[in-house]
């Protein structure tokens, strides 16, 4: 029944997809042509929303990981794994430090699933809820931003300070104002990348850790202003940050006030005025290859330095729309199907498949070729 | 003149002698009377002046150096067996034929386990105090490589391919795969708590590793202890089986056609209070069965009888036609043989219901039992010769190979390892502390709750004299010796009085040691118990940044407010080195509800990141929870003006605490440390 | 003084100490490798289903076994009856019950076998039967104590070997009687209900202090168990069963120690006679009285357990029935076990796990509707008090001591589902669990914590229904 299920709703997907680009298109369908003005960025499409109908815990979700052929969802009602068409929940009576999930990471040495709460962090390893707390262990805080794993190494972002754990040696690190160059404790994201931790700290821009040389730096608004980027491209768009991404040797800076790239040398801010940035609100933000994307408060932005992909949703009609932005000329589609919703808070994209966590339910969209 | 003064000189002395043989005698016997807490005790000064002796000539008189056999492999053609001993740091290589030690190759610090190349032209042996494993070349018995592993390298299996070890980390609760052709460790996987067996499936397609300790659970609930999966495809954790009450799970095989995998497996009753023996109400002893190809099914089946306990099973063989599978209890000195079709029949005809009642049945072994060969003493690693006939016992006390017939079930012979031929008191005391011959039925040995003359890390209902009180986290035998009194609450002045007739009544609840017993006994817990070295997290004496804050912290004197923290409240203070005990009592203030009033002793923290649960009752999980969660008044030490951080660091440098013989060479520097003025 | 002297002075001193010990030693007697046994008049004997062994007019005898014609002793000869002959741990003593003249009690008394002197041990007004050696000086017997009715009943006593310390260690409505002595340092005994209804002989098993008395062994409904019982060093527990619908003939049966209740096997069911006792020998082989038809006596031959055959007659007599064959040999001392009981206390503490633990078979399960929610504790005339259990079925209970309780499990109605048990006791201070209630003995506990014993125990008799008649509602299970 689930086989016969299942081909059925891949058939449906199939067709959809079709529908979809003849209805883009407007015309008949050529695979390379579709969208000419995106260039190298997918554009997604056929989205599928999923909420508590559809057997989530809750319509809140707060992050997406994707990981091989299972999808890990954390909701504000306990983790959310989709795998072979179906949910299953996985909650505190399972060993969920939090019903709140709010990051998630898997190792790619282990396989070790590690979730971020708002009480604690856990490892998940097959099928096996190991709990970390701010009493139990060497957790700096208990509310886990974000987690991220760099081989046997586990990094965290928490209301109190930026947290390392050396699986190998047990041994706890915490790092706040006391001992890095922070402006507080409160951190909001944390990646890795070119042998350097970068960790969004709030109100203390990005604080980069340099794990040969075991050293802190910062990176901070120069121009201190807190309304308004003064000087343009002199830095960090602003000291409140709230998340980090680093691929291919890019750092993408995420914050409520606007998007910045740090190639290592030089910085450059993306602002919704004079770019294809749909909103400067970014919640989160991920990168991988060229390719970054940005979860706003008004839809889900693409961007690989030159051409911006908005995704959104009609809240009158549930249709979606599509903003394809090459410097200032944008292009506005439309589409049958939308994302769940535009406060967009969680994204991850392998292959042809992007998800996405959202105030009102994950949504799967599948590349358009 | 001269001669009356010599006659005088031998009369006063002779009446300072006598005058002083009264006295002298009485105080004797009252130092006795203190010490074994008896007042019978024969005035035998060697019991506790001689035998426990560890330095010097006279210890090096009285003791001796054995061999340990303890796990062991066969060569592929048969002809050689090769045998770990433990304690002599040899891998010796014995002929089957000629029943003599061919060759003594020296490895490293206490070995685990051997494993051999398919080509019998290598082995692997893992040095479970070193961290490493060797490779040895069989042709030129020689060590031809190191290899760094996680910590306590336990039970080695060779990937199919034989191009990767796994390396099961009993300390660190991991297992390493190391890639024999980069000659590096690829990754570190968590298995379950301290694991220590692994063995490849028949499809060669999984490793499964046993542990041996609960995994951390909520307080007050059961014991539930992991059987790990590894996918050797994928080299990750397919899946985490659990046994439920289970725990000690040494070793695991699995039948030729993989229908079964087998464990060994204790199933403790520490949640019940500890009132009686009868009916297995402590402890009893079996198996763990997973059938793969019955949607993983786990069954847990009683090796004991109604009024017999078969302790401590440790090793798991099965014969290559999948029919017989023979275990050793290491408590009891037998070797028991199972019907494995009885077995299969069983499964097959019992409903889910049926099987988990079975699980605590005691007369069900009646339906698989068949055979129960002894052995020497102390029986540990199994191995089968290549056709399946014979099966190697390694009587681990008794420095001697065992061989069994597999077709007969009878011991047909014995290989002396040449050891030393003669038992010191230490060694005798041993065989005691390994042997459950000393308790009701022969339930438990004090090996069953102190595994490695360690601890369980369960948690007892002592039910002092009512049942629900007297929670009893058990403590480590490792190097007490020194630090008198005993148990939790002091009341044992020392291991003499522990071990002695109150120890009888309340645990073993039959006949208590005799004199002599407890003398080998006593001089084996003082003598021959050591704390394994802290690689882990102090291999060396250089403290890392981490651990040298938390240095700091433990013999700080003034609080983060610079408010001067009480002498009594100081780390120090109760925990100062060499032991990192004072051997005094205090109120930390974790008294509970279910405590008669009483102080406690304070416990040493030599190696104590290896002693979770903490606290007397163990509801302290970690080291953090001793002062996150219950050190609300600052009575355990000064610790609520701590910044997280500096807490982690505290727990760092505790983390780093090692056996006390290294601070007691390093006296000087320990004694700058409490007195930095 | 030379030394020459000297040395011959040392000599004779030393010579004539010898020859006045030589005659010393002459004087005692070794009895090491006898049988000695009990030899019971014909005409006195009157086999009945009664555990109690004490046969008018018995002799104890001793024999080699080797050399019976000529070598035969009798021992008591200064008794009118004497019987139940058991054996010191080093073969030098020999417990036995006797009575000096024909209608006076019976008393355990001692004999030094090397002389045959006797010394007494009790000195009661009534009669004490089946004496057993326990390990650390003190021995085990069974002595006459006012019943309910007229008869009276055996209960079991112990005491130090020069008659102190006594301390009386069963409390049931029942005959008790020692049946032998377990290597594990329990107390085996013979034990028949007597209220309120007559039950079968069994065998149970107990610590010397009267604790932990649990079910050892019993047959059939209706069989007999008549023997002492031995345990040998390969844990096989040999004794004589009557069993019911096998005739009316004593078979020699062994249970295997470590699990006596499923591991019984009859050695002589092809046999005419009828066995009446036995004693295990060194060789493996057992001494038996057997009695080849109604028309022999008594007598005693050798045993062969593996061949399942009778050897040649070993001792008989036209006029005696030769029953209580012991081996004066040395043998290893059972465990001396701890004693917990304080006789300072007026209590015992009891567990029940799950009250609904019962040993019900798979598929025959008991009315689901009926789940036992209250254990009711009774007393020989009344109920104790009824006991609401816990959500996980269990109960924790301060009992008075040294007095018979039985259960009996209630549903919410008041309606019994389980019970009434048999008799237990608990001993002062003695701290005791059950798995349920009726459970399978082969069960071993699951390992929870118990919520009842998070609280107080609840005290027996409960005050308020101290007077309360017992539940009359219909018995479901008995």
């Amino acid at each position: 029944m689930n086989n016969l299920s299942r081909i059925f709703h891949k058939a449906i997907k199939v067709l959809s997809a079709i529908l979809l680009t003849i209805y883009l298109t407007g015309s008949s369908f050529v695979e390379k042509d579709i969208f000419p003005e995106a260039g190298s960025m997918p554009v997604y499409g056929n989205w599928e929303t999923f909420t508590r109908k559809d057997g989530l815990p809750a319509d809140k979700a707060y992050c997406v990981r994707m990981d091989g052929d299972r999808v890990l969802v954390g909701t504000s009602a306990g983790l959310a794994v989709y795998e072979n068409d179906e949910w299953r929940t996985y909650t505190v009576e399972d060993g969920l430090a939090h019903p709140g999930v709010l990051s998630i990471d898997v190792s790619e040495l282990t396989g070790d699933v590690w979730i971020g709460t708002l009480g604690g962090l856990n490892r998940w390893s097959a099928g096996r809820f190991e709990t970390f707390t701010q009493f139990n262990s060497g957790l700096a805080n208990d509310v886990i931003y974000s987690v991220i794993c760099d081989g046997k190494d586990v990094w965290v972002a928490t209301g109190g300070g930026a947290g390392h754990y050396n699986t190998y040696t047990r041994e706890w690190g915490i790092y706040t104002e006391r001992n890095a160059p922070m402006h507080e404790p409160w951190t909001y994201g944390v990646c890795a990348g070119d042998k350097k931790i970068f960790i969004a700290a709030w109100g203390g821009g990005v604080i980069e850790y340099n794990t040969e040389t075991e050293h802190f730096r910062d990176y901070i608004d120069p121009d201190g202003e807190m309304e308004i980027d003064l000087f343009a491209d002199d830095g960090v768009v602003h000291d409140i940050t709230t998340g980090v991404s680093h691929a291919d040797g890019i750092l993408w800076v995420a914050t409520y006030f606007g998007l910045s790239r740090y190639d290592g040398a030089h910085w450059k801010g993306y602002f919704d005025h004079d770019s294809g940035l749909i909103s400067n609100f970014i919640n989160f933000l991920k990168a991988d290859g060229p390719v970054v994307y940005l979860c706003t408060d008004l839809g889900l932005c693409g961007f690989n330095g030159e051409t911006w992909v908005t995704y959104q949703r009609n809240e009158n009609d549930k249709k979606g729309k599509i903003l394809i932005t090459n410097g200032s000329e944008t292009k506005k589609l439309v589409a049958s199907t939308s994302i769940s919703h535009n406060f967009v808070i969680g994204v991850d994209f392998q292959g042809d498949e992007i998800w996405l966590a959202t105030s009102k339910g994950v949504c799967r969209g599948e590349r358009v070729k | 003149m001269r001669k009356y003064i010599k006659f005088l000189f031998i009369v006063v002395v002779l009446a300072v002698f006598g005058l002083l043989r009264i006295p002298v005698h009485k105080w004797s016997r009252q130092h006795v009377n203190y010490i074994t807490a008896v007042d019978d005790h024969p005035l035998n000064c060697l019991s506790c002046h001689m035998y426990t002796q560890k330095d010097g000539v006279i210890a090096k008189l009285i003791n001796a150096d054995y061999l340990s056999p303890f796990n062991m492999a066969v060569s592929p053609d048969g002809s050689k067996l090769y045998v770990i001993a433990q304690e002599g740091n040899t891998l010796l290589v014995v002929g089957t034929e000629t029943d003599k030690v061919i060759e003594s190759i020296a490895v490293g610090e206490r070995p685990h386990s051997v494993v051999i190349k398919s080509d019998g032209n290598s082995a692997f042996v893992s040095n479970q105090w070193a961290d490493n494993v060797y490779e040895i070349n069989l042709t030129s018995l020689k060590i031809v490589d190191t290899l760094k592993t996680g910590s306590g390298p336990a039970e080695l299996v060779l990937s199919a391919d034989e191009k990767f070890l796994y390396v099961v980390d009993s300390y660190s609760s991991e297992v390493s795969i190391i890639d024999l052709q980069t000659r590096t460790e690829l990754k570190r996987l968590m298995a379950g708590n301290n694991p220590v067996a692994a063995t490849l499936s028949p499809d060669r397609n999984q490793v499964y590793v046993t542990s041996r300790r609960t995994l951390a659970m909520p307080y007050g609930t059961p014991p539930m202890t992991e059987l790990t999966v590894i996918d050797a495809a994928t080299q990750r954790v397919k899946e985490r089986k659990i046994f439920e009450n289970a725990y000690i799970m040494e070793n695991v095989a699995f039948t030729p056609s993989g229908d079964m995998a087998i464990a060994t497996l204790i199933r403790p009753k520490n949640l019940i209070p500890a009132i009686q023996v009868e009916r297995g109400w402590m402890m009893t002893h079996g198996i763990g069965i997973i059938e793969p190809g019955n949607d993983g099914r786990i069954i847990q089946l009683l090796l004991d009888e109604p009024n017999a306990y078969y302790s401590d099973p440790f090793d798991i063989v099965i014969t290559p036609d999948g029919e017989k599978a023979f275990v050793t209890h290491s408590g009891v000195d037998f070797v028991t043989v199972i019907d494995l079709h009885a077995i299969r029949t069983l499964l097959a005809e019992s409903t889910a219901e049926e099987l988990d009642y079975y699980s605590n049945h005691l007369g069900i072994s009646s339906r698989y039992v068949i055979k129960r060969i002894p052995t020497g003493a102390n029986p540990k690693g199994l191995v089968l010769s290549p056709d399946g006939k014979y099966l190697y016992v390694a009587e681990r006390l008794e420095d001697r190979i065992a061989v069994i017939s597999t077709e007969e079930m009878e011991t047909i012979k014995t290989i002396d390892l040449k050891g030393p031929s003669r038992i010191t008191v230490a060694r005798k005391g041993r065989r005691l502390l390994n042997n459950a011959g000393f308790t009701f039925q022969n339930q438990y040995a004090c090996y069953t709750c102190h595994p490695d003359s360690h601890e369980d890390g369960l948690v007892y209902n002592m039910a002092g004299k009512d049942m629900g009180r007297n929670l009893a986290n058990v403590q480590t035998l490792r190097d007490i010796g020194d630090i008198p009194p005993y148990k939790w609450n002091g009341k044992n002045s020392s291991i003499y009085k522990q071990d002695g007739m109150r120890f009888s009544t309340i645990l073993t609840r039959t006949e208590s040691f005799d004199f002599d017993e407890l003398d080998a006994l006593v001089a084996y817990i003082v003598t021959g118990i050591k704390n394994p070295p802290n690689l882990r997290y102090n291999p060396n004496g250089e403290l890392t940044a981490a651990q040298k804050r938390g240095k700091t912290i433990f013999y700080r004197t003034h609080t983060n407010c610079g408010k001067e923290i009480p002498v009594e409240n100081r780390c120090f203070t109760c925990h100062p080195p060499p032991f990192f005990t004072n051997m005094e009592m205090a109120d930390v203030g974790t008294l509970s509800e279910t405590d008669d009033p009483m102080l406690f002793d304070a416990p040493q923290l030599n190696n104590v990141y290896e002693s979770a649960p903490y606290l007397h009752d163990g509801r302290s999980a970690t080291l953090e929870e001793l002062w996150t969660t219950f050190n609300d008044e600052d009575k355990h030490g000064v610790g609520n003006d701590m910044m997280k951080d500096q807490l982690n660091d505290l727990v760092e440098y505790l983390k780093s605490l090692r056996d006390a013989k290294y601070y007691k060479d390093n006296i000087e520097t320990y004694k700058a440390d409490i007195n930095p003025e | 003084m030379s030394l020459r002297q000297a040395i011959f002075l040392a000599g004779t001193i030393i010579a004539v100490g010898l020859t006045s010990i030589v005659p010393i030693s002459c004087n005692s007697r070794s009895m090491e490798g006898m049988v000695v046994f009990t030899r019971v008049p014909i005409d006195n004997f009157d086999f009945q289903e009664d555990i109690i062994h004490n046969f008018p007019g018995a002799q104890i005898v001793a024999v080699n076994p080797d050399k019976p014609e000529g070598s035969e002793v009798i021992l008591t000869t200064d008794f009118y009856s004497a019987c139940s002959p058991e054996i010191s741990y080093d073969a030098k003593q020999m417990l036995f019950v006797a009575q000096r003249n024909e209608h006076e009690p019976w008393q355990v008394w001692e004999m030094d076998l090397k002389n045959g002197t006797s010394k007494q041990i009790t000195d009661f007004g009534e009669s004490c039967s089946g004496p057993a050696y326990l390990p650390a000086g003190r021995l085990v017997f069974s002595r006459q104590i006012p019943g309910r009715g007229a008869e009276p009943v055996y209960a079991l006593f112990t005491m130090n070997l020069d008659g102190s310390n006594i301390s009386r260690i069963t409390f049931q409505p029942h005959n008790d009687y020692p049946a032998g002595i377990l290597r594990d340092g329990r107390i085996l005994m013979f034990s028949k209900q007597l209220y309120p209804k007559a039950g079968d002989i069994m065998y149970l098993a107990m610590r010397p202090n009267g604790t932990k008395a649990e079910l050892f062994y019993k047959g059939v409904h209706n069989s007999i168990l008549h023997s002492q019982a031995y345990e040998t060093m390969d844990g096989l527990v040999y004794f004589i069963e009557w069993e019911q619908g096998r005739g009316e003939k004593g078979e020699i049966v062994s249970v295997y120690q470590n699990r006596p209740l499923f591991s019984k096997v009859n050695y002589t069911s092809e046999f005419p006679g009828s066995f009446y006792a036995l004693f295990p020998m060194p060789s493996g082989e057992l001494l038996v009285s057997y009695r080849p038809s109604e028309t022999d006596p008594v007598a005693l031959y050798s045993f062969s357990v593996q061949e399942k055959s009778l050897g040649e007659s070993i001792y008989n007599h036209t006029e005696y029935h030769v029953l209580e064959p012991v081996l004066v040999e040395a043998y290893s001392r059972p465990r001396n076990l701890p004693d917990e009981v304080d006789d300072k206390q007026s209590t015992g503490l009891l567990l029940c796990q799950n009250i609904n633990v019962t040993a019900t078979p798979f598929g025959s399960e008991l009315n689901p509707l009926l789940k036992a929610t209250r254990v009711e504790l009774l007393g020989i005339d009344k109920s104790l008090g009824i006991v609401p259990v816990e959500e996980d079925g269990s109960v924790y209970l301060k009992v008075i001591a040294d007095t018979p309780v039985r259960f009996q499990t209630l549903d919410e109605d008041g309606r019994i589902v389980y019970g009434p048990s048999a008799w237990i006791w608990l001993r002062p201070f003695e701290r005791r669990g059950c798995v349920g209630c009726h459970e399978d003995p082969e069960l071993s506990p699951e390992n929870f914590v118990p919520l009842s014993v998070k609280k107080q125990p609840v005290s027996i008799p409960v005050e308020s229904t101290q007077e309360h008649e017992h539940s009359s509602t219909v018995i479901i299970v008995e």
